[in-house]
């Protein structure tokens, strides 16, 4: 049942995350690229492909 | 009351009431996933503005019509189906980490079960994406966002898709029809196995005619039928079943039957 407790703890950084980004000055988040957003998720299914390698077995 | 409300309880089964909710969720998803293929497909391949048009008329190809949508009209029930949907998927999780995940593991599905961890770490991805994609698309209009809001409802699009297919191996793995399964030791692989599997249907039909004919071989060599039994051969190894039941002698070799 970890799985709960790893969305909720996701949920709650990246909510904490946010709220500190809104508080960056306009000229910081001028130069974040928004292409970022896709960008990330789509780096992170290798990471969490190699963080799951326990399952990639064939016994 | 639990996970379970106690008042359905006496209409609808345990079982009937699980069923229901993983019925739902899947509903949900596919609602979600046409929304969102829908909506990936307008922003991958816009049709122009005359076409855009004029897609209801039948002189438009299937493939014309399905990416001439509005994408910005998909958006707020993207986000309302990817929560409800993430709801119940939430709710029915507590029944399949009892009793799909460890039957999954104790038979050796470890691949199955590696692609729907990933499943769920998507889900959940996609659900601390929402808020920004429902910005991008709120804002439609600006040019600042065009680009990243193609590309993040390309990206949740794939998520989807992805979680609908794994959701539908799983389910063929151990969803609707398990049988229920009697608690076995599998001695080959030395640990626990709850769920044997069951042989398939021409298997079963192998197994059952050569236990048989070996029955009734073995009773013919020991002299226990009379010489005027009659027989019957099966062979599935020619193509074709063959049965021979008239003037067939017995073909015992243990000689004549004891008296």
């Amino acid at each position: 049942m970890y799985w709960y407790g790893w969305t909720a703890t996701t949920l709650i950084g990246s909510a904490v995350l946010g709220l500190i980004a809104t508080m960056l000055p306009e000229n910081v988040t001028k130069k974040i690229p928004l292409a970022l957003v896709w960008i990330v998720p789509v780096v992170s299914v290798p990471i969490l492909i190699y963080a799951l390698r326990f399952f990639w077995r064939w016994e | 009351m639990g996970l379970v409300p106690d008042f359905l309880l006496d209409y609808i089964s345990v079982s009937t009431y699980w069923t229901i909710l993983m019925i739902v969720h899947g509903l949900l998803a596919v609602t979600l996933l046409g929304a969102l293929t829908h909506q990936a497909m307008s922003v991958l391949m816009p049709v122009g503005q005359g076409v855009g048009a004029s897609a209801a008329g039948s002189s438009i190809g299937i493939v014309t019509r399905f990416r001439a949508v509005q994408g910005a009209g998909y958006a707020a029930a993207v986000c309302v189906l990817w929560v409800v949907t993430f709801i119940f998927g939430a709710w029915i999780y507590t029944k399949y980490r009892m009793y799909v995940r460890i039957p999954i593991e104790a038979q050796g599905f470890w691949k199955t079960q590696g692609v729907f961890e990933l499943k769920e770490h998507l889900a959940t991805i996609g659900l601390g994406l929402l808020p920004v994609y429902w910005l991008f698309w709120k804002d439609a209009r600006n040019p600042e966002y065009t680009s990243a809001r193609k590309w993040l409802t390309v990206v949740l699009a794939a998520m989807v898709w992805f979680m609908f297919l794994v959701g539908h191996i799983v389910n063929n793995v151990r969803g609707f029809g398990s049988r229920p399964q009697r608690r076995t030791q599998d001695r080959r692989r030395g640990h626990l196995r709850s769920y044997p599997r069951r042989r398939s249907a021409p298997l079963r039909l192998f197994a059952r005619l050569r236990r048989r004919s070996s029955t009734r071989s073995a009773r013919c060599r020991t002299g226990r039928c009379l010489p005027t039994t009659r027989a019957r051969t099966g062979s599935i190894y020619s193509g074709r079943l063959r049965y021979e039941t008239r003037g067939r002698q017995c073909t015992g070799t243990a000689g004549p039957r004891p008296r």
